[in-house]
């Protein structure tokens, strides 16, 4: 094959070329698309032609659209989804395509170990593989900033809804959760359940309010200890806290919850060498019981099932509670 | 862009000195360390605030701090590979820093428009003169020229000078240069 030799170094100027002497042999190739097709000296062994149509699987058609300067691609057999593409036109007696990678060059790079040397200065695959790689670089540095922020973000939200003394839900965070029962009590029945301290003014009066805030702690200790995860715990202020228990119960459980919190509120509470004691009383209200979206109307229920819970520990008469807030 | 600074700062300092000291430092600023999450409170003023209470902090001069943090940053995989792009050997690789600002502002929104030139100074010697460079930035690029001389396996001596940096060759391959390849491998 006579290449006009020593006025111009194909191989240097055009290291993916490809000289073709007929529609399917090769005369020479530069030295970068060797490196991807290897030494074979047919067409036919290393690529498949693509486009233009007229060129497919007809070496004719592929020597005229080369000759007319139409665009080719072609793929690698051998390597799926790297393709090549380029433009050409007749060169002493033969057919010349300058080849490039196009979109496959990433991959390329990767499966044939392409360096530096293997393109031109004035092809732009370095500036593209570094901005490719830079583009991770960036979205990988922004990805992590926004998990930051997200986090931070969670644990201020989590912090809106935590009651501070004993990390229950707070009143606004438990409103928040009724709120969605509420909506998906059709599905998920729930029962409501309403808890305050008989007598904890005392403990404050006696004790001082540190002790106070001991025996608060513990009876949220109590509380989680003898629900579930799926349950959900509030701490309404004051003394008064309220649970929603998931799922229906028949009025015998419930009996038996109450009874088996109650008694785990009793155990004594060790502080400052004393050991407190206070006791509960509990209310509850099914919403299998309710058949309207009616928030009011459980909590009343519950309120009140609370008091006469209250009333009969005391051996009293039920007697409405003052409302306090 | 600033707050990618502000980041940089803060790696910098908790990787070399320790979280305690990063902690003094923000302290020592007035800052809170929520605050230093958030891009809205970035500014100039404030890194060079904290550059200036962490030079006190650890008894060094702010130019050093400066210089060690681009000597670090340039040993973070990524950005040491995406400097190895602009040249195959370490001398290559100053030729091509007249391109550092456009390849920083291709990558990096907001980038200040800032100008190097490189004149080659006889057999091995360089001058990098920069232009609209932000105070600070030339000890930054300072470190990060010593640190890719490590990375190349070059002894090189760099000292800055006014508003240039002045870089000789003494010898490349001192040491072995560490490996580069165009494709990275899939662990990253």
């Amino acid at each position: 094959m006579s290449v006009p030799a020593g006025v111009l170094d194909l191989d240097a100027l055009l290291p993916m070329h490809l000289l073709l002497l007929d529609g399917d042999r090769i005369g020479r190739a530069g030295p970068t698309l060797r490196k991807l097709i290897g030494s074979t000296t047919r067409l036919q062994d290393c690529l498949e032609v693509e486009r233009p149509p007229a060129a497919i699987a007809d070496p004719a058609g592929l020597c005229s659209a080369i000759a007319s300067g139409e665009p080719v691609q072609m793929r690698l057999r051998h390597h799926a989804g790297i393709t090549l593409r380029g433009r050409g036109g007749r060169l002493a007696g033969g057919y010349l395509l300058d080849l490039g990678l196009g979109m496959s060059l990433v991959q390329a790079v990767r499966a044939f170990d392409l360096n530096g040397a293997d393109f031109t200065p004035s092809d732009l695959a370095l500036e593209l593989l570094f901005l490719h790689e830079a583009n991770r670089a960036v979205m990988a540095e922004l990805a992590r900033t926004n998990r930051r922020l997200e986090e931070a973000r969670a644990a201020e939200a989590k912090l809106a809804v935590t009651d501070a003394l004993t990390g229950l839900l707070n009143r606004r965070g438990f409103q928040t959760e009724l709120e969605q029962a509420m909506r998906s009590l059709r599905v998920q029945p729930f029962v409501l359940a309403q808890l305050d301290l008989d007598d904890f003014k005392q403990v404050n009066d006696r004790f001082g309010h540190a002790a106070g805030d001991v025996v608060l702690q513990s009876v949220a200790r109590a509380l989680e200890s003898e629900t579930r995860a799926t349950d959900r715990l509030g701490r309404m202020g004051g003394d008064e806290f309220m649970m929603i228990l998931a799922g229906p119960a028949s009025a015998a459980e419930l009996g038996a919850i109450g009874r088996r919190i109650i008694a785990r509120i009793r155990e004594p509470v060790a502080f400052k060498g004393l050991a407190l004691e206070v006791s509960a009383s509990i209310g509850f209200s099914r919403s299998q019981d309710h058949d309207r979206w009616d928030l009011a109307a459980m909590m009343a229920e519950a309120d009140s099932a609370l008091y006469q819970d209250k009333a009969r520990r005391r051996g009293q008469r039920p007697q409405r509670r003052r409302q306090t807030d | 862009m600033l707050g990618m600074l502000d980041r940089s700062l803060e790696a910098f300092l908790r990787d070399c000195h320790g979280d305690e000291a990063w902690r003094d430092i923000l302290a020592a600023a007035n800052i809170r360390p929520e605050e230093f999450l958030s891009s809205a409170f970035t500014g100039r003023s404030r890194i060079r605030r904290i550059v200036l209470i962490a030079a006190r902090k650890l008894g060094k001069a702010p130019e050093d701090i400066l210089e060690d943090l681009g000597a670090w940053l340039v040993q973070i995989e990524p950005i040491r590979r995406l400097l190895r792009f602009s040249g195959t050997s370490y001398g290559d690789f100053v030729l091509s820093l007249g391109e550092l600002p456009a390849r920083a502002g291709m990558i990096l929104a907001d980038m200040p428009e800032f100008g190097l030139a490189v004149v080659q100074k006889g057999q091995g010697g360089f001058a990098i003169l920069s232009r609209r460079l932000p105070p600070g930035w030339l000890n930054v690029l300072a470190g990060a020229l010593r640190g890719m001389a490590d990375d190349y396996g070059t002894l090189a001596l760099i000292s800055v000078n006014g508003e240039a940096i002045l870089l000789s060759i003494a010898l490349e391959g001192h040491a072995a240069s560490r490996p580069f390849a165009l494709s990275f491998g899939e662990a990253q």
